[in-house]
Parts: structure tokens; C-alpha cells; sequence
């Protein structure tokens, strides 16, 4: 019952200046038009806005309206929803979203309700269908073979399911059952794509001409044929292989793409077309821990191959990379190429790795002629792997005149690393920042750990007492300190204590 | 479209709220709406948008929000903040401007706040929804058990 106290009347406060005074235990929301409730209730899962069928005469039959049908099938059985969906008396239902708990939750033997489902949904012109499940793991759903027809389509999300019915005809890479491939609007498609069913993908981005957004997740194990992306306006893609596989090579060919991201050890990339707009760039070879192992192929050539590909991103602003040692290589020194210069690039973050020498990674920026900020992380390795410090013969030229942001991460205070950021002071003429951040866990025990950073601290602030335009800001789990707040040995910081910061200063103890 | 005859870059509309407040806005913020869209292609010149339908302290916020929407911000984190306001402000406010965007036709502002609304009713039960919007039960008991015979096998 609309009981509400006095104290709600207070807090809802009435208008002073509306053409209509309206009372605050005013229902409101009932009185909105059909349409607007009917636009409320399709923000709710299907579930929320079956219940408001209870609330009063008034909203009855408003759930029958609702555009949208979202459900998660621990509440609600497949079969059920595909019941409920036939009372829906809206002509046009856009969205269609469900995810999955477990794949035990869809009874295969049930594919035939899946199907006619889909198709009432292509019916009522469907425009956005997302199968997703809680966890990471793809699961055997079916896919019905419609759901590649569908004029509506605008954006699909299949990256939970493992299984489509759609099979290729070995000749002439169609349908092998005669099913019409067809998504003339779709600009969205997220795919999970597996050793049966990768050849599918050529054929399919045939068929979505205005493609846009393109993420993939790569179950292949054991495929030779090279996977082919050829999509013409595709402007954003996304691969994501998942397990360790056989080496392999991916072909791209999107003229229009802005914006590419790879997380693939496996793979040689080659680019048919370059993207000559392309602004952003995410380069991972290196996502498996034990990635050496699993290659069949040796580092040179990767770096061989690849240094081709990623000449082919010179028009990027922005570059994540992280490649296998000697990332230099990878922008083609060795082969007596000249380096390629990436006008645009003012961001850049890698991850220097254990066997990387820094000098390397110095003479890397060279390509980088105008960078502003630089972004590393710092290997996770023992103490006892760690290189050695040696200067690059020559300098790059945006070191002195362009960086004016340098991150550092998991910065464990080594005199390697000391000397590193040593030698960029010294260098980097107008650089304004220095952030360093220490590992989230450098020792087991409490003291330990505010004792390293304590060091790491007090070692770096002692190098920019020389570099007064540069300020050094130290995060580390206990201790967060300023450069500007250092003086005499005296590091004014923050200390973490008892899960609160409390301001203090402490007396350095190694002056 | 309405300003195929204007020249300069940054031209103001002139809108009067309900409560006959003047209100003068950039063309790019005031043509959000659909609704002044075609009302300036009815009127002709420099004439003042009559919006009977809207009193000045909502249609302040929309003018505001309809600012925001133009600046080269990131939409993403605009629109973050408008939801929080929304979400904070009283019920009064955020039905007034569901009216607002609907009779002024700006749809994005009219999804931001059904979403208000619709994360308000989320995971609530029918009583629970009754009090926070006041809404009267006129179901008789037999209606209600009638209704819940009807969607209890969806919960199943």
C-alpha cells in the first residue's frame, strides 16, 4: 500500500514555480503514457517487468510492450522465455539478451524451440542478439542457422557459443545446406571461432558489407590455412587467441580500420592494405606465460615477419606493444631497413622483459619522433635474472625535446633500474613527470615491503635533487611521496596505516 | 534543414518556458530536440520558441544537458554524470524531465532517464515498488492471485 511516512514527503520536495502543483505522494509514474512506461520497462530484465504486471489495474498488461527481452537462464528456462516471448505484443522487439550460467542450462535435445525463437525474433525486425555467459568459458549452445539471415541485425554477440549447425561446403566455401548467409546492416559481430568452424568466417564477413566492429576469440589448435579478415569498413578489430596453438598465419585486409588489438603469440600477421588511418594500436605476442615453449618457430623469425606488420601501424597515435626480446628487431634494424618513424605516435607502453636490454628499448624510440609520454612495465622476474645497465650509443632525438611523461611500473628499486631513471634525467630535457609506481608485492611481510620502498624512494628523490624541473612521484602499497616534498633527506609522504593514509615525514636512513 | 539560411557559426534560438521565462541557446544545443527542430521551421526569422508544455526550472536542466551533449567532452563520462544526478534528484524532477525530453523529442535524454527509473524498480518486489512510487493497489485479492497464476510458470 502507498503508505509513505512523513519524512519521504519532506525529502521530495514540491516545486514552487510549476504550472501544475503537484502533491508528493502523487503517483507519478503511473500516470506516464503508455509509451514512456512501456520505454521504462524495457531497460528491466523480462523477469522485472513481468512483476509489474502485480503493481495495479493500470500496469496489467504494460510488460506485454516492452522492446527489449533480456534474461539469464539461472532464473528463467530457455523454454520459457521462448513461451513468454510469444506474449509479447509489441510489432517490434530490438533486443533479444541472455546469459548463461552453465552450459548444462541448455538442454540440447530443446534446438528446434531455439529455432523457432529466433525466427519470431527476425520477424519482429531483431536488431541486437548477445549470448554471453557469466564465465569465460565457451559453452555448446546451438546457433541456428537463421540467425545469419536477418536483414534487422545490427549488432550480434555469439562470443559464448561454441557450436553453429552452419556448415561450409568444401567447393565453393557456401553453405554446404543451402542456408542463405545475409546481414546487410549488421555493424557489430563478436565471434568465438574453432578449428571446425573458422573458414565460416571469410564467408560470413562476405555478407556484412557495413561491418564496423569486428572481436574475436580464437579457439584454433591445430588450423594451416591462414585465417583471412577481409571486411572493407571495418574500423575496429579485436582478436583474442585463447589457447596455445600451432603457428599460423592471419591475413588482414581493412583498408578503413582505426583501431586494432591483438592478443596472439601464435599467429604471423600481415596486413593486405595498410590501414593508413589507423589511430590506435594494442600489440600483445607475449599473453602466455610459457610462451617459448609452445612456438615452433624461432624468435628471429617472428620478429622478421612481424616487423613488416607493425611498420604497416606507422600512422598510430597511440601503440601498446609487447613483443618477444629485442623489440628493436621488430622495427626492422637488422635487416639494414631503415627505422620506420611513426610521425603521429604521443603514447607508448611496452613491458621490458627479462632478457630485454634497455639500451634496446632507448634505441627503439628513435622511430618515435614526437612521443609525449612513455609507459613501461617493468619484468616480474628474480633478482638474480636481471640485466645490466648499458647506455645506448645513440639517443633518440624525442628524449630531449618531446617526453614529457614517463610511467614506470612494478619498479622494484634495483641499482639497474636506479641507473635507468638516472640516465633519463639526465637526458630527457623537458620532461615535467616521472611517475613510479613499486610492485604490489615486493616482500611477504609488512616491514619488508615499506622498507624496500622507503629505499626506492629515498634513492630516487636523491637523483632529482640535480633535476629540479622534473618531479618524481613515488606509489608504491605503503608509501606514496613527492619529489617536491623532499628536502635534506627529509621525505615528506604519505603512509599507509592501518588501511589510512596519515601524513608524515620521515628521516632518510641512508644520508 | 531549419538553418539552411544562416550564416554565422554560433546562432542563438530564443525559447520561452511555460512560466514565460526567456531562455537563448546555441542553435547546436536547441536542435537536439526534434520538437524545436520543427517548430523553428513553422516560425520564421528571429521569432521565440513558445514551449508551453515545460516550466523554466526543467527546461534549464534540459537546455543544460542539451550543452553538454554538444561539447567534444567524451560523451561516455558526460553521460555518467547526468545519471548520477538523475539517480540523486527528487522523483518530481526526473518525471518532469521524462515529460520534458518526450515532448521535446530528445531521445537520448528520454532513454538516460527511463533508465533512472528503471533501475529503481530493478530487483524489487511489487510492494517494494508500490512505496517508492506511491502507486495505489485497486486489485482485489482475487485479481491478484488471478495474476499471479498467470506469470508464476515464468519463475518456474
Amino acid at each position: 500500500m502507498a503508505n509513505s511516512t512523513s519524512s519521504e514527503i519532506i525529502s521530495n520536495g514540491r516545486q514552487s514555480n510549476s504550472i501544475e502543483e503537484y502533491t508528493s505522494i502523487e503517483d507519478r509514474l503511473s500516470s506516464l503514457s503508455n509509451p514512456i512506461l512501456i520505454k521504462i520497462l524495457s531497460h528491466l530484465p523480462i523477469l522485472d517487468a513481468i512483476k509489474t504486471s502485480q503493481l495495479s489495474r493500470r500496469w496489467r498488461n504494460v510488460w506485454k510492450g516492452v522492446t527489449t527481452f533480456e534474461f539469464h537462464t539461472r532464473t528463467m528456462k530457455f523454454e520459457n522465455a521462448a513461451s513468454l516471448l510469444l506474449l509479447l505484443t509489441s510489432p517490434t522487439i530490438r533486443v533479444f539478451k541472455y546469459s548463461y550460467g552453465h552450459s548444462t542450462d541448455y538442454p540440447y535435445w530443446k534446438f528446434r524451440s531455439a529455432e523457432h525463437c529466433y525466427l519470431s525474433l527476425i520477424r519482429r525486425n531483431i536488431e541486437v542478439i548477445q549470448i554471453t555467459s557469466n564465465n569465460d568459458d565457451p559453452i555448446l549452445v546451438p546457433v541456428p542457422d537463421c540467425v545469419f539471415n536477418c536483414e534487422s541485425l545490427v549488432d550480434l554477440d555469439l562470443s559464448a557459443c561454441l557450436d553453429w549447425t552452419l556448415k561450409l561446403d568444401e567447393v565453393n566455401d557456401l553453405p554446404s545446406n543451402g542456408t542463405a548467409i545475409n546481414l546487410p546492416n549488421l555493424k557489430k559481430l563478436r565471434l568465438r571461432v574453432n578449428d571446425f568452424d573458422y573458414c565460416l568466417l571469410r564467408t560470413l564477413l562476405k555478407f556484412c558489407p557495413v561491418l564496423e566492429d569486428l572481436c574475436l576469440k580464437l579457439d584454433l589448435s591445430n588450423h594451416n590455412v591462414p585465417l583471412e579478415i577481409v571486411s572493407p569498413n571495418l574500423k575496429s578489430l579485436d582478436i583474442d587467441m585463447t589457447v596455445p596453438a600451432k603457428c599460423s598465419d592471419t591475413v588482414i585486409d581493412a583498408p578503413n580500420l582505426a583501431k586494432l588489438k591483438i592478443r596472439d603469440p601464435c599467429s604471423y600477421y600481415r596486413f593486405k592494405t595498410i590501414p593508413a588511418s589507423l589511430v590506435e594500436a594494442s600489440i600483445n605476442f607475449r599473453c602466455f606465460e610459457d610462451g617459448e615453449e609452445v612456438m615452433d618457430w624461432s624468435v628471429q623469425d617472428h620478429a622478421r615477419v612481424s616487423s613488416k606488420f607493425i611498420r604497416g601501424m606507422s600512422s598510430v597515435r597511440y601503440l601498446k606493444l609487447h613483443t618477444y626480446p629485442n623489440m628493436h628487431t621488430y622495427f626492422g634494424s637488422e635487416d639494414d631497413e631503415v627505422m620506420p618513424v611513426f610521425h603521429n605516435l604521443t603514447f607508448f607502453k611496452t613491458t621490458m622483459d627479462t632478457h630485454e636490454v634497455w639500451g634496446n628499448l632507448l634505441c627503439t624510440l628513435h622511430c618515435f619522433p614526437n612521443l609525449k609520454h612513455l609507459e613501461l612495465k617493468m619484468d616480474d622476474f628474480h633478482i638474480s635474472r636481471r640485466r645490466f645497465w648499458c647506455a645506448p650509443i645513440v639517443l633518440p632525438d624525442c628524449l630531449f625535446t618531446k617526453l614529457k611523461r614517463i610511467t614506470m611500473k612494478n619498479f622494484k628499486g634495483t641499482n639497474d633500474e636506479i641507473k635507468l631513471v638516472e640516465f633519463i634525467l639526465d637526458h630527457a630535457k623537458v620532461l615535467g613527470e616521472l611517475h613510479i609506481h613499486a610492485p604490489t608485492i615486493i616482500a611477504y611481510f609488512k616491514q619488508t615491503q615499506l622498507w624496500e620502498e622507503c629505499k626506492s624512494c629515498h634513492a630516487l628523490f636523491k637523483l632529482s635533487k640535480s633535476f629540479v624541473t622534473c618531479k618524481i612521484v613515488f606509489s608504491g602499497v605503503y608509501i606514496n611521496a613527492s619529489s617536491n616534498a623532499y628536502k635534506k633527506g627529509l621525505i615528506g609522504c604519505q603512509i599507509r596505516c592501518a588501511e589510512k593514509l596519515v601524513d608524515c615525514e620521515y628521516y632518510a636512513m641512508f644520508r | 534543414m531549419a538553418s539552411s539560411s544562416t550564416s554565422e557559426q554560433k546562432k542563438k534560438i530564443r525559447l520561452k518556458s511555460a512560466d514565460n521565462e526567456l531562455f537563448d541557446v546555441d542553435e547546436d544545443a536547441a536542435l537536439q530536440s526534434e520538437t524545436i527542430k520543427n517548430l523553428l521551421q513553422e516560425i520564421s526569422g528571429d521569432q521565440i520558441v513558445p514551449l508551453p508544455n515545460v516550466t523554466s526550472k526543467i527546461l534549464a536542466k534540459v537546455i543544460e544537458y542539451c550543452s553538454n551533449m554538444c561539447e567534444l567532452d567524451p560523451i561516455i563520462s558526460v553521460n555518467k554524470q547526468w545519471e548520477s544526478f538523475f539517480k540523486n534528484c527528487d522523483q518530481d524532477t526526473l518525471f518532469d524531465t521524462i515529460l520534458a525530453a518526450n515532448y521535446l523529442s530528445i531521445k537520448s535524454l528520454l532513454d538516460l532517464t527511463c533508465k533512472c527509473v528503471a533501475d529503481m524498480m530493478k530487483g524489487k518486489t511489487p510492494e517494494e515498488i508500490r512505496e517508492k512510487f506511491h502507486i495505489v493497489n485497486d486489485l482485489t485479492s482475487e485479481e491478484e492471485a488471478k495474476i499471479r497464476a498467470e506469470i508464476s510458470w515464468a519463475f518456474e
